[in-house]
């Protein structure tokens, strides 16, 4: 499964990058001048989540933790890449595969994170400007164990969460001035997971790997670039996905230095 | 298996309680000639009928209160304005969807007021506020209070006049929170080896999957002529919810009758190895054996594991007579051996000890069905009896379960999870696997019902 979340991330992550490469109107290659921004961001999200070929749903949460970095490779241009601290819940996880029956209520677990993504203008009129934007995101678990109690024999079992986000589309953005830019993405959406639970009872021993996919297919969120002095800027995104029957949320904050 | 019998009678609707027989414990003071095994010989077990056997038959709607539903447009005022004219009180709107529930007036029955109601123009559904229950528990009768071996509230186990221990909240086995897991399905066998099963009665006659196979009459009508093997396969998968008689462990399984017992409640080796082989070859998923006797063959041995091998469970009792462990249920790679605890969880007295004690179950005043010509005319075909008969399909009925939900479960997996699932109640005095309870008396919701992985 895990070689199956590689392809499914990688691919068109590839695509991604390369269509923003390609894409990018004002690509000079007399540009010498690399500015790169690097900072701190913070991002927390919930996704209705299904498993077991879509018949059962829960919900999953992840608190993202990151440095990030900034790379105008041309204007226009940006590639952008993170990596850091993930903190995934998912609760609500049901491992009936398992000799003993787990219900995964144990909360967030820590995994390391790597994301990269990039935008490139398209479009510019007036104050108003169209860009693609496309992120990758893949968190990798670290190996957790919790005690089984309760049992004649000592039990424990242990898990990681793996998954992996990738969304690409429109992003437009209103110049209000050269502090402030307000903009609205529009994002296809997709988010996949494996959750690899094994338990051990006494001799008992089983192990199983939920795959859960995101819910929802669409992404829309308004956000804000605020540069604060020459070098620093903030910046802040809220969004949400519907879905049928609900709705899931993100929030994200980062804070940049221009070097 | 050995008991003393009681005689005890209750009159009016009573209970009555008869005691009578059942099987007891094995020995070897017969042989048949030839090639023969030694003759196990079974001892009554008590065996106490159940006559006219109270009904609680529980109101299937509240007698004095209503629902009642207005079609739209009309305001809350003219509604309530409506129900009180009809002198109903206590009027509880339920502004979401414009349902009102009302209490009838005094002298009136609900069916006269839904009547009038509903000749209202303005009246969009009136009907009764009917009662609810409990999902997974069961509505047969005997369920709530007689069958204490799947849930225990405490109290008095009424037995009979004479017979009326106290109970322990909680000593039981954990249906019914398992039940809301699963109440396994129609592809899960158990087989009987036992005395035949009364294929007529109305706990078994939806629940045997084919008249079976007699080893005794060396012919396929496993029928019934003793009363134990009826009793033990209503133990372990009587019809169940059926709004009579009493419930099952596993309420959807079926039941395999194999004779390997004659009438009297004897049998020799070779009818149980045949039984098991038959069984394990003839889509049995658990093996239940409330019999046995005391020597260990090869024969016997090779059948277990020929049954083991085809992923077959096979649980069998541990035997009556208080000294060791029987065989089969002694062989401790193949079978799971049960003990019996009592209504408070203590060990019944009676229950063989020995290392191969896997677990217990309760065996003591274990209601279960018998047949209609056993417990006599005008008498309810029920009884309650006592053993490690009773304890056996307990078991064999949560490993039936545990199939069905599971049916990539190996047989060892299923063993196992039967005995690390279990409680430990007697712990204080035999902390661990011990040689009265093994691991403990079962546990189904453990078993069955998904474990909370907690911080």
């Amino acid at each position: 499964m895990r070689r199956g979340i590689r392809n499914f991330a990688s691919v068109p992550f590839l695509t991604v990058i390369l269509t923003l490469l390609v894409a990018s109107p004002r690509a000079s290659a007399a540009d010498s001048r690399v500015p790169f921004r690097g900072g701190i961001g913070f991002e927390y999200f919930s996704r209705k989540i299904t498993w077991d070929d879509k018949t059962q749903a829960s919900s999953a949460s992840a608190l993202l933790i990151t440095g990030r970095g900034e790379i105008e490779l041309r204007p226009g241009l940006t590639v952008d890449f993170a990596a850091g601290l993930s903190l995934s819940n998912f609760n609500g996880l049901v491992f009936r595969d398992l000799p003993i029956t787990l219900d995964y209520e144990a909360g967030a677990a820590a995994g390391l994170l790597l994301s990269a993504g990039g935008r490139a203008r398209l479009l510019s009129l007036d104050n108003f400007e169209i860009e693609g934007a496309a992120r990758f995101v893949y968190s990798l678990g670290l190996k957790k164990s919790w005690p089984m109690e309760g049992f004649t024999v000592p039990g424990e079992a242990t898990g990681k969460p793996t998954w992996v986000e990738v969304s690409a589309g429109p992003r437009v953005s209103y110049m209000v001035s050269d502090k402030f830019v307000p903009y609205l993405n529009l994002s296809a959406c997709l988010f996949s997971g494996n959750f690899d639970l094994a338990e051990t009872l006494g001799d008992l021993s089983g192990r199983e790997k939920k795959h859960v996919r995101g819910k929802s297919l669409l992404e829309v969120s308004l956000g804000a670039d605020y540069r604060i002095s020459g070098r620093f800027s903030i910046s802040a995104e809220a969004g949400f996905l519907p879905y049928p029957g609900g709705a899931d949320g993100a929030v994200s904050a980062g804070l940049l230095f221009l070097f | 298996m050995r008991f003393s019998i009681k005689k005890t009678f209750k009159p009016g609707p009573a209970i009555l309680v008869l005691l009578l027989l059942g099987l007891g414990s094995l020995n070897f003071s017969q042989q048949r000639v030839g090639k023969r095994y030694d003759r196990p010989r079974f001892r009554a077990t008590q065996l106490h009928k159940v006559e006219r056997a109270r009904r609680f038959s529980r109101a299937r709607l509240a007698t004095d209160r209503i629902l009642v539903r207005f079609k739209s447009g009309l305001t809350a005022e003219n509604a309530e304005g409506i129900l009180q004219a009809h002198d109903l009180g206590k009027i509880r709107r339920i502004p979401a969807i414009g349902v009102y529930r009302a209490q009838t007036p005094p002298g009136t029955t609900v069916r006269e007021i839904l009547a009038i109601l509903r000749r209202n123009p303005e009246v969009d559904h009136a009907g009764p506020d009917y009662r609810t229950r409990l999902c997974a528990v069961p509505n047969d009768s005997y369920f709530r209070n007689y069958q204490y071996n799947l849930q225990n509230r405490g109290g008095i186990l009424d037995v009979s006049p004479g017979t009326q221990p106290q109970m322990t909240a909680g000593a039981d086995i954990k249906a019914v929170p398992a039940w809301d897991e699963t109440q396994g399905d129609a592809e899960t066998v158990i087989a009987v080896l036992d005395t035949g099963v009364d294929m007529s009665h109305v706990e078994l006659v939806n629940k045997v999957v084919s008249a079976g196979r007699d080893f005794v009459n060396g012919d396929m009508d496993a029928t019934d002529d003793n009363s134990h093997g009826t009793w033990v396969a209503g133990i372990a998968a009587a019809e169940t919810n059926n709004n009579e008689g009493i419930a099952g462990v596993a309420w959807n399984c079926k039941i395999l009758p194999v004779k390997v017992m004659d009438a009297e409640g004897y049998g020799y080796y070779d009818e149980l190895i045949e039984g098991m082989i038959w069984a394990a070859d003839n889509g049995a998923k658990v093996i239940n054996i409330s019999a046995g006797a005391d020597s260990d063959d090869p024969s016997l041995k090779a059948a277990c594991q020929y049954a083991f091998e085809k992923n077959v469970v096979v649980v069998a009792a541990a035997g009556n007579d208080g000294v060791s462990v029987f065989y089969p249920a002694a062989y401790d790679d193949y079978v799971i051996a049960v003990a019996a605890t009592d209504y408070n969880d203590e060990h019944a007295s009676f229950s063989n000890p020995g290392p191969q004690v896997d677990v217990a179950a309760p065996g003591v005043w274990i209601l279960g069905p018998v047949p209609q010509w056993y417990s006599g005319p005008g008498e309810l075909p029920y009884v309650f009896a006592s053993g490690t008969s009773a304890a056996a399909p307990h078991v064999a009925g949560l490993a039936a379960l545990l199939m069905s939900r599971k049916p990539w479960l190996t047989a060892s997996q299923v063993m196992n999870i039967i005995r690390y699932t279990a409680d430990d109640v007697n712990m204080a005095a035999h902390a661990g696997k011990d040689d009265d309870l093994g691991y403990g008396r079962i546990n189904m919701e453990r078993a069955l019902v998904p474990y909370k992985l907690m911080r």
